[in-house]
């Protein structure tokens, strides 16, 4: 990371909370999330379902859902404050200087609509582009992430293709105003694998093209492999842990980060599985100290009394463990 | 909401204050008792006759709760059925039952209740035959969708492997889980039944007098709307409150029997 | 496209047939026409002529061919209370019932998808907890007695406007809000919901992800998605609203189908309601085959099925 000068995005002390399900409470599902991305550099964020991977992309972008707020910490985009903007401030920054795409490409576009038409939105809104120069764009926008006859793509109905196509189309859609930063919430989870491989290619070609600061959340470390400069680990709504990619991979010194680790399967023939015992805690009731304290193999009463910050143990490789020293 | 038009609905015939059939031309067209020329012991007022309008309201309710409960029974009893094999054997049944659907819903209701009318007069018959013609429809498409889907159920699959009777699975595995739907739809069409009810006494083919029925008590007030605006007011009233009831009766019971159901 | 047509159309004709067949069933339960039409002191063999002449003594499907010929011809034997061919008289009349049924229908859908957008929007305010009220109280008074109580209102206390005939527009507004308050109150809740399901789905949340304004997002996608449920409720309420048509029609003297219908029934002219149930019915079947049409030009997803 580069300190000399602000990261393009910077998430500082984040803290989020969320009205429970049934309506029976309220969870702070964001604990005190911090970290930055600059541009042409890729930051993964991996955790298990439900550790708030998912809630930090779109609190970013401001897309929380109704019942969610943030309490706490700033989010600061290229020296402003996202946290102060109005709803229209935002949607104006939306799509041309930052983007997200999400998991499912068939429920992503209104069916209703051809493809064209949806990719238009974004070129219309942000670069009031129309006519014979939208429609050139527009081509040349499905031809650079390799789908064929995109003239006649243009023309068609979400419906009418396959989750792969569509989405490569919405990677296109994304980067369509050329923003800075991207936004990627699970983006392979849905595809079939050979889609996968292409798909984290087209995302890798865009990222290098057009200088993007990348964010991809994933559960998958294969795609962090591939892809990210940088990896957090998330539980709980905390960061565990955070580094370069080789850093986490090789040296993981948090206990969950270790755990997660171990439970890949191995390529060589395996006994069992490796799983982590236990269960994730109760938001609405986290313990005092470490969040991870009861699943943990090393946990000692100082780990259950006091929730350890983030703590050096390399160069820009951070734990939050106090017993991260001893590996 | 519903407590108050059960009660009077039950216990008729114990507390109406008068003798609703009592007519007295000595009392024509009071109006309600809180206007001027009012009397506190015909609290609605009088109608035409001198009958007291609460008392009417009362005995009327009788009358009207018996034909929509009969009624949307009967068109439940009905419309489950078709619904039940049209969904579970599909094909040409389905097909069958659809299309009887689609022929009772192109004929405007008040045209099927002056056609049907036309042809064997007024009275209950009459309108129970109405309802039952009316909803059986709604039933059954609703029944038939349920079906479909239970049909694809796990515990049918193995009930077929099991070599179970269709009739043993229907009434064993599949009834029962429309039971909820079942109730919740009743509990809605009997209101929309006693709307209907008033539609067709209004029309002059429901209640004859000198029964009464809140509809008929609306058609028969349509005169003195001028002069005495209690007469068609009230049991107007009477129609929209219970109706209103029942809808939401039957929407508390659909959240009750939902969530239940998804916590089993 | 077309082939989607050729299905529902086919259907549509199907249904009409059955109409016919429902129609002459239950013309037949009144009895036997001979009795009705012969006098009082007939004789046996008399009657039997009687019965021959009107074609009584062939089978009963054979009748009904007959009877579908007649239809077909625009043949429904003479009203008996004016003495002229019924369906001439019907389709007298027919204009005016349309154009109330077709305001109301016009108003309810305008009004109730209006109205819903807005609730959704709006959700949780005032406005909105007071138009639901309304609405379901629409959804539950009997369309006469709101009529009676909007002239009660409206004629008797206010004299504002007329409480029957046809003469001028102020004579079209009561009895359209009457018939169509039921109907604006269920399009209004249906779209609301609709809308409101609409709005927290993940398509939408990509239009805000791309800096889609919400005012584009609002009326151009999610009205059109959300109007699906909507639309297909729509060819129902029509139906309903004709039937409703004819009750209002008694209650504000308005010169339409319902209304000679009504004075069929007191004079047992079974001509004329015979003729008014085939007809209005058939009308019916057309609208809602322009609604399944509608069908196809909103989603195209059943295009192309």
């Amino acid at each position: 990371m580069n300190e000399a000068k602000q990261p393009l995005l910077e998430v500082r002390d984040l803290r989020v909370r969320m009205r429970s399900r049934d309506g029976s409470g309220e969870l702070q599902v964001l604990n005190g999330v911090s970290f930055g991305v600059d541009r042409g550099q890729t930051l993964g964020i991996v955790g298990e379902s439900g550790c708030g991977k998912s809630t930090t992309a779109l609190a970013i972008m401001q897309l929380l859902p109704g019942s969610a707020r943030v309490n706490g910490g700033t989010i600061r985009f290229a020296g402003e404050d996202l946290l102060a903007k109005t709803e229209q401030d935002m949607s104006r920054l939306r799509g041309a200087r930052l983007s997200m795409i999400f998991q499912d490409p068939m429920v992503a576009l209104d069916p209703l609509f051809t493809v064209g038409d949806q990719i238009a939105e974004p070129l219309r809104r942000h670069m009031r582009l129309s006519g014979q120069q939208l429609r050139e764009r527009q081509v040349s926008l499905l031809q650079s992430v390799n789908i064929p006859s995109p003239e006649t793509r243009l023309g068609q109905y979400p419906h009418q293709m396959s989750g792969g196509m569509l989405q490569r189309m919405v990677g296109a859609i994304a980067i369509s105003c050329n923003p800075e930063l991207l936004i990627a919430d699970e983006p392979t989870t849905a595809l079939d694998p050979t889609a996968q491989a292409q798909f984290l290619d087209l995302l890798a070609r865009l990222r290098d093209a057009h200088r993007l600061a990348l964010i991809v959340v994933t559960h998958d470390f294969g795609v962090t492999a591939r892809l990210c400069d940088v990896v957090l680990v998330m539980y709980a709504g905390t960061v565990v842990e955070c580094g370069p990619v080789r850093e986490i991979f090789d040296n993981p010194r948090h206990p969950y980060t270790q755990a997660l680790l171990a439970a890949i399967p191995q390529r060589e023939r395996q006994a069992r599985l490796k799983t982590i015992e236990g269960q994730p805690p109760d938001l609405a009731r986290l313990p005092a100290g470490c969040a991870f304290a009861a699943r943990c193999a090393r946990a000692v009463d100082r780990c259950r009394e006091r929730a350890p910050p983030s703590l050096s143990v390399g160069s820009h490789h951070v734990a939050a463990c106090w017993r991260a020293e001893d590996a | 909401m519903v407590a108050p038009v059960l009660v009077f609905g039950l216990f008729g015939p114990w507390i109406w204050p008068h003798d609703p059939t009592a007519i007295d031309l000595a009392r024509t067209k009071l109006p309600p008792a809180w206007l001027p020329g009012g009397d506190w012991r015909y609290l609605l007022g009088t109608d035409g006759f001198g009958r007291d309008v609460l008392s009417t309201l009362i005995d009327g309710a009788r009358v009207t709760l018996i034909v929509a409960v009969v009624g949307a029974l009967g068109s439940a009893l009905i419309g489950v059925t078709i619904g039940l094999v049209a969904g579970f054997y599909g094909g040409k049944l389905d097909a069958l039952a659809m299309q009887l659907a689609d022929v009772k819903m192109s004929i405007p209701a008040t045209l099927l209740i002056i056609l049907l009318g036309s042809a064997i007069g007024g009275g209950l018959l009459t309108i129970v035959l109405s309802i039952v013609l009316l909803f059986w429809a709604s039933f059954a498409r609703v029944i038939r969708g349920q079906t479909l889907t239970l049909r694809e159920r796990g515990y049918v699959a193995l009930a077929r492997v099991a070599n179970c009777s269709d009739y043993w699975i229907i009434t064993r595995h599949i009834l029962p889980n429309l039971l909820a739907t079942c109730i919740v739809l009743i509990t809605i069409q009997i209101g929309r039944a006693i709307v209907t009810e008033a539609g067709i006494s209004f029309l002059g083919l429901g209640v004859q007098p000198p029964d009464s029925a809140w509809g008929l008590a609306v058609s028969q007030g349509r005169n003195f709307l001028a002069t005495a605006w209690w007469i068609p007011t009230f049991p107007g009233v009477a129609i929209t409150v219970t109706c209103l009831g029942s809808n939401m009766l039957g929407d508390w019971l659909r959240d009750a029997l939902d969530s239940r159901a998804s916590t089993l | 496209m077309l082939t989607y047509f050729l299905r529902r159309a086919a259907r549509a004709v199907l249904t009409l047939i059955g109409i016919s067949i429902v129609v002459f069933v239950i013309a037949r339960l009144s009895g036997d026409p001979s009795l009705q039409l012969a006098p009082e002191d007939a004789t046996p063999a008399e009657l039997a002529q009687i019965r021959a002449e009107l074609g009584l003594d062939k089978p009963i499907p054979v009748q009904y061919l007959v009877f579908v010929e007649r239809v077909a011809h625009g043949e429904f034997g003479n009203s008996i209370r004016y003495q002229q061919p019924a369906l001439p008289l019907v389709l007298s009349v027919l204009p005016a019932t349309l154009q109330l049924g077709l305001s109301a229908f016009v108003l309810s859908t305008v009004a109730g998808v209006l109205l819903g957008v807005v609730t959704a929007l709006k959700r949780g305010s005032w406005m909105d907890s007071a138009t639901r009220g309304l609405a379901v109280i629409g959804q539950a008074a009997p369309s006469f007695w709101i009529g009676m109580m909007l002239i009660l209102l409206f004629s008797v206390q206010l004299h504002w406007l007329p409480s029957s005939g046809r003469l001028g527009l102020e004579h079209m507004m009561l009895p359209t809000l009457a018939l169509a308050l039921n109907s604006v109150a269920v399009v209004l809740r249906l779209t609301r919901a609709s809308m409101l399901e609409t709005l927290s789905s993940d398509y939408v949340r990509f239009l805000r992800a791309k800096g889609v304004p919400r005012r584009l997002i609002v009326w151009k996608h999610a009205l059109r998605n959300s109007s699906i449920p909507v639309v297909a409720v729509l060819g129902v309420q029509l139906g309903h609203l004709i039937g409703g048509a004819v009750i209002v029609e008694t209650v504000f003297n308005w010169p339409g189908v319902g209304r000679l219908m009504v004075e069929a029934l007191n004079a047992r002219d079974f001509a004329v309601i015979q003729a008014g149930a085939l007809l209005v019915s058939f009308f019916t079947v057309g609208a809602n085959l322009s609604v399944d049409l509608l069908f196809g030009v909103i989603d195209p997803r059943i295009r192309y099925e």
